[in-house]
C-alpha cells in the first residue's frame, strides 16, 4: 500500500514537474509543410550534387585537367555531406533543427560563391567539396529527422515524399544548371547555385521545433552522447546498423557504374541515358507508393524493408546478368535497371521510416544522421571496389553482383530485426496491427527497450 | 591505348603491319636503319608510327574502301573517305546484278571527268568486283571518285575524298574580364603538320600574333589538338575564333565563339535572388509569430466567452475550459 501511494506521487509530482507536451506526433498540419521544406532541402543538396556532374568537363576545360580530378570535386563534397551527417544531427539535438539547417544552408551558399572565384582546382576542392559537403551535412538529416518527428502514421509517406525531392529536383536542376553554364559559364553558374542553395535557409527557418512527450529532458552534453553513439548498445540498431552498412556498399554503385555498364553492352550515349533515366523515374515514382504501403500498416516495416532491400538486391543481380544489347535502345537492359531503380525507390524511405520504431522519436535526429554515415561508409568503399573489379574482369558484370550480393546479404541481416519475420510461437500478434499500434510509441520506456522487451530481441529461431 | 595509336591516323592491324613491314621498305636509307633497330630492340608498335608519320613518304598509308551498288536499287551509294596523310588507297565497288556479267560495262570517274584507267575486275558468285588503286600525294587528287556500272540501268557509287574534319566546342566559350580563356580544337585520330590561329577583324580574319606573350599562349597539348590561352581577357575581345589546321593534302579550320562577361552581369540575378531569400526568411518568422499571436488571441478570447459561458452552463464549460487551457500550454511550450 505504500508502494502504491509512493509511485502514485511520484507520477504526480512528475506532471506536475513536466511540461504538458504533445503526446504524440500531430501527423498532419504543419507537418506537411515541414515534409516540403525537407522535399526542397533534399532536392538542392542530393539532388544538385547529382546534377553538379554537368559542370565537372568546363572545370576539367578551364582548369586542363582530367576528367578524373575533376570528378574529385563531388565525391569530396559526396563523402563530406555524408560523413559529417551525424554531426549535424548532434548539433541540431543540441541546439534544435531550425538554426542549424539555416546556419547549414548558410555554408553550403558560400562554400559555391567563393568557389565562383577559384583560380585553381584545389579552391574547387575546398570550396565545393568541404565547405558545400559540410554545409550539406548540417541540413539533410535534420530536416528529414524532423519530418518524422512531425509524423506517426503517415511517417514513411511524408519521408518518401521528402526523398522525392532528390529526383525531382535532379530531373529539374540539370537542364536549368546547363542553361547557367551556357549563359553565364561556370563562374556565373557557380555564382547563381549559391543563390539557389541560399533557399535551404528559408527551408530551415519552416522546421518549426516541435516537444513531444518521450523527448529526453535535458539535451545531451557529452559528444559521445549527442553522436548518439550510444545507439549502437540497442540490439535492434546494432543488427540495423550491420545491415545498413552491407546495403550501403553496394546501393550507390548504380549510380556510379549504371551508365558505364550500359555503354559496355554496346548502347549508344542516348541509349544509356534512356537506362540511366528509366532507373531514375523508377525510383522516384515508388518512394511515394512504398510511403503510402508502409503507412497502411499491413505489413510490419521491418519486414517490407528486408523484402525491398532483396528486390533491389535482385535487380542489381538482373541488371549484371543482361547479355550483350543487339537494338539501340537496349529493352532488355532497360526493363533490369527499370525493375532495380523501383525496388531502390521503395528501399529508401523505409530506410528511415523504420527508425523510430526501433529507437524512438527521442534519438531520431541522430539515428538519422548514424544511418547516412554507415550508408557512406559503404558507399566509400562500394564504387572503387566494383571499378576494380571491372579492371580486372574486363566488364561490369562481375561488379554487379558482386553489389547485388552485398545488398542481399544486408537484407538477410534485416531479416533479424523484430517484427521482420512471421512469429512461429503459439499465440502470433495480430497479423495486421492497426497503423497507431503499428509501430511502437514514443513512450519513454520504447527510447530505450531494454533486452527483456520481446520486440528488441532479435528473432532468429523462427 | 587503342586512343593513342588512332591518333596517328590509321588502324592498329595497318600500323602493326607496316611495322613488321619496315626492315623491308628501309633497307634504301641509312637513317632508317637506324631508326628500325630502335624500333625493333624496344619493340613499341607507337615508335613504328612515328616514323611513319614524321618521314615524308615514300610510304604512303595503305588504304581500302568499299562500296556495295545494288542494280534492283536506285539508292544514292556514297562513301566519305577521310584522308589525313598521302595514302595508296584501293577503291571497291561490288555490283550486285542478275545480268551476265560480260554484258555489265564499268567506268571511273575523278569529279566529272572519266579516268582512262581500265578498271580491274573480279567475280564472285554473281558480285561483279571493280577496283582501283590510287596515290593520294597532292591536293589535286582530293575529289569525287565515282565507279559507274552500265548494264540495263546505270548505276554509280561515289567516294568523297575529305580532308579530317576539326572538332571544336559548338557552345559558345563563357568568360570573364581580367580572366584567361582556354580554346581548343582537336583533329580526332589525324594530325596535321601546323596549326594556325585567328580571330576577326570585324568582317576579316586576322592571324593571332602568338609572339605577344603576355596576351596569347599556345598551350603544350598532343599533336591532334590545338590550345590557345588568352590572357586578361577584355569584353572587345568576344567574337569568333578559328583554328586552322594544315594537312599534307588540304586544309581545315574549326571555329570557336568566345563570350567575355563582366562581373556584373551574374551579380544582378545573383543579387536579386538574394534578397528573395531574405524577404522569405522574414516572412516566414513574422508569419510566425503572428500566427501564434492570433492563436492566443483567439483563445483568450474564447475564454472570455466561456467565462460567460460558464456563468450560465456549469458542467459542458469546464471541460472545455481544460482543452483549452492544455493547448496555450502546448504552445508556450512550443516557444
Amino acid at each position: 500500500f505504500h508502494c502504491c501511494c509512493f509511485l502514485i506521487s511520484i507520477l504526480l509530482l512528475q506532471q506536475v514537474k513536466m511540461p504538458p507536451l504533445l503526446a504524440r506526433p500531430p501527423d498532419g498540419g504543419w507537418g506537411w509543410v515541414v515534409a516540403g521544406s525537407a522535399f526542397v532541402v533534399n532536392g538542392l543538396s542530393y539532388g544538385l550534387l547529382r546534377s553538379l556532374g554537368l559542370a565537372l568537363p568546363a572545370f576539367a576545360e578551364y582548369f586542363d585537367r582530367s576528367t578524373q580530378d575533376t570528378a574529385w570535386v563531388s565525391a569530396i563534397a559526396l563523402a563530406v555531406q555524408q560523413a559529417a551527417s551525424p554531426v549535424g544531427s548532434a548539433l541540431s539535438t543540441r541546439w534544435g533543427a531550425r538554426p542549424v539547417v539555416m546556419v547549414g544552408g548558410i555554408i553550403t551558399s558560400l562554400g559555391f560563391i567563393l568557389s565562383a572565384f577559384a583560380s585553381s582546382l584545389l579552391h574547387l576542392y575546398l570550396g565545393l567539396g568541404l565547405l558545400a559537403g559540410s554545409g550539406w551535412a548540417l541540413v539533410f538529416a535534420p530536416a528529414l529527422g524532423t519530418v518524422s518527428r512531425y509524423f506517426s502514421r503517415r511517417r514513411v509517406l511524408a519521408v518518401g515524399l521528402a526523398l522525392t525531392g532528390n529526383g525531382v529536383a535532379s530531373l529539374l536542376l540539370a537542364p536549368v544548371l546547363q542553361l547557367l553554364l551556357d549563359a553565364f559559364g561556370w563562374r556565373g553558374a557557380l555564382l547563381l547555385l549559391g543563390a539557389t542553395t541560399l533557399h535551404l535557409t528559408p527551408c530551415g527557418a519552416l522546421l518549426r521545433p516541435l516537444a513531444l512527450s518521450g523527448d529526453p529532458t535535458t539535451p545531451p552534453h557529452s559528444p559521445l552522447n549527442a553522436l548518439g553513439l550510444t545507439l549502437f548498445t540497442h540490439p535492434a540498431f546494432a543488427v540495423f546498423a550491420l545491415g545498413t552498412t552491407l546495403v550501403g556498399a553496394g546501393y550507390f554503385i548504380p549510380y556510379v557504374h549504371l551508365a558505364p555498364h550500359a555503354l559496355d553492352l554496346g548502347l549508344g550515349g542516348y541509349g544509356a541515358a534512356l537506362v540511366v533515366a528509366g532507373a531514375a523515374v523508377g525510383d522516384a515514382g515508388t518512394r511515394l507508393v512504398s510511403g503510402w504501403l508502409a503507412d497502411g500498416g499491413w505489413i510490419p516495416l521491418p519486414r517490407l524493408l528486408a523484402m525491398t532491400g532483396a528486390l533491389t538486391g535482385l535487380g542489381l543481380v538482373a541488371v549484371g546478368l543482361v547479355q550483350e544489347q543487339e537494338e539501340e535502345w537496349g529493352g532488355t537492359l532497360l526493363a533490369a535497371a527499370g525493375a532495380y531503380g523501383m525496388s531502390a525507390g521503395a528501399f529508401a524511405p523505409l530506410v528511415f521510416g523504420v527508425l523510430p520504431g526501433l529507437v524512438g522519436l527521442g534519438s531520431i535526429l541522430q539515428a538519422t544522421g548514424l544511418v547516412m554515415m554507415l550508408m557512406s561508409l559503404g558507399g566509400l568503399l562500394g564504387p572503387p571496389l566494383s571499378g576494380f573489379l571491372r579492371d580486372v574482369t574486363g566488364d561490369f558484370k562481375a561488379s554487379f553482383l558482386f553489389c547485388g550480393s552485398f545488398i542481399l546479404s544486408g537484407s538477410f541481416i534485416y531479416l533479424m530485426l523484430p517484427g521482420a519475420l512471421p512469429r512461429c510461437h503459439s499465440a502470433p500478434p495480430p497479423p495486421t496491427p492497426p497503423p497507431e499500434q503499428g509501430e511502437l510509441l514514443p513512450s519513454p520506456e520504447s527510447t530505450l527497450a531494454s533486452p527483456n522487451d520481446p520486440h528488441s530481441i532479435p528473432n532468429t529461431t523462427c | 591505348m587503342r586512343f593513342s595509336l588512332g591518333a596517328r591516323g590509321f588502324p592498329l592491324p595497318l600500323s602493326i603491319l607496316l611495322f613488321v613491314a619496315a626492315p623491308c621498305f628501309s633497307k634504301g636509307t641509312i637513317t632508317d636503319v637506324n631508326f628500325t633497330t630502335q624500333a625493333v630492340t624496344e619493340a613499341t608498335v607507337e615508335m613504328a608510327e612515328e616514323n611513319v608519320t614524321s618521314s615524308s613518304y615514300p610510304e604512303l598509308i595503305p588504304m581500302e574502301v568499299t562500296l556495295l551498288v545494288i542494280e534492283t536499287s536506285d539508292a544514292v551509294v556514297e562513301k566519305n573517305v577521310t584522308i589525313g596523310n598521302p595514302a595508296s588507297i584501293e577503291l571497291k565497288c561490288n555490283f550486285s546484278t542478275t545480268q551476265p556479267l560480260q554484258y555489265v560495262n564499268v567506268y571511273w570517274t575523278k569529279g566529272n571527268d572519266q579516268l582512262n584507267r581500265t578498271s580491274s575486275m573480279r567475280v564472285l558468285e554473281n558480285i561483279l568486283q571493280a577496283h582501283i588503286r590510287l596515290t593520294v600525294t597532292d591536293k589535286m587528287h582530293m575529289d569525287n571518285y565515282s565507279c559507274v556500272f552500265e548494264a540495263t540501268k546505270e548505276r554509280k557509287g561515289t567516294f568523297h575524298f575529305k580532308v579530317p574534319e576539326i572538332y571544336t566546342k559548338e557552345k559558345p566559350l563563357v568568360n570573364y574580364e581580367r580572366d584567361s580563356a582556354v580554346l581548343n580544337c582537336n583533329s580526332k585520330n589525324y594530325v596535321p603538320l601546323e596549326w594556325m590561329w585567328y580571330t576577326s577583324n570585324g568582317s576579316e580574319k586576322v592571324p593571332i600574333d602568338i609572339m605577344m606573350k603576355n596576351k596569347y599562349e599556345i598551350l603544350p597539348s598532343k599533336y591532334n589538338e590545338t590550345k590557345l590561352k588568352i590572357k586578361h581577357l577584355q569584353a572587345t575581345e568576344s567574337g569568333l575564333y578559328w583554328c586552322h589546321a594544315i594537312f599534307h593534302l588540304g586544309e581545315s579550320e574549326g571555329k570557336q565563339n568566345l563570350k567575355v562577361l563582366s562581373y556584373l552581369v551574374p551579380l544582378k540575378p545573383f543579387l536579386a535572388v538574394t534578397a528573395e531569400v531574405v524577404i522569405l526568411v522574414t516572412g516566414i518568422f513574422l508569419y510566425e509569430l503572428y500566427s501564434k499571436r492570433r492563436q492566443t488571441a483567439t483563445e483568450s478570447g474564447k475564454d472570455f466567452e466561456q467565462v460567460e459561458q460558464l456563468k450560465s452552463e456549469d458542467h459542458n464549460g469546464v471541460d472545455k475550459k481544460n482543452q483549452r487551457t492544455r493547448h496555450r500550454k502546448s504552445d508556450v511550450n512550443m516557444n
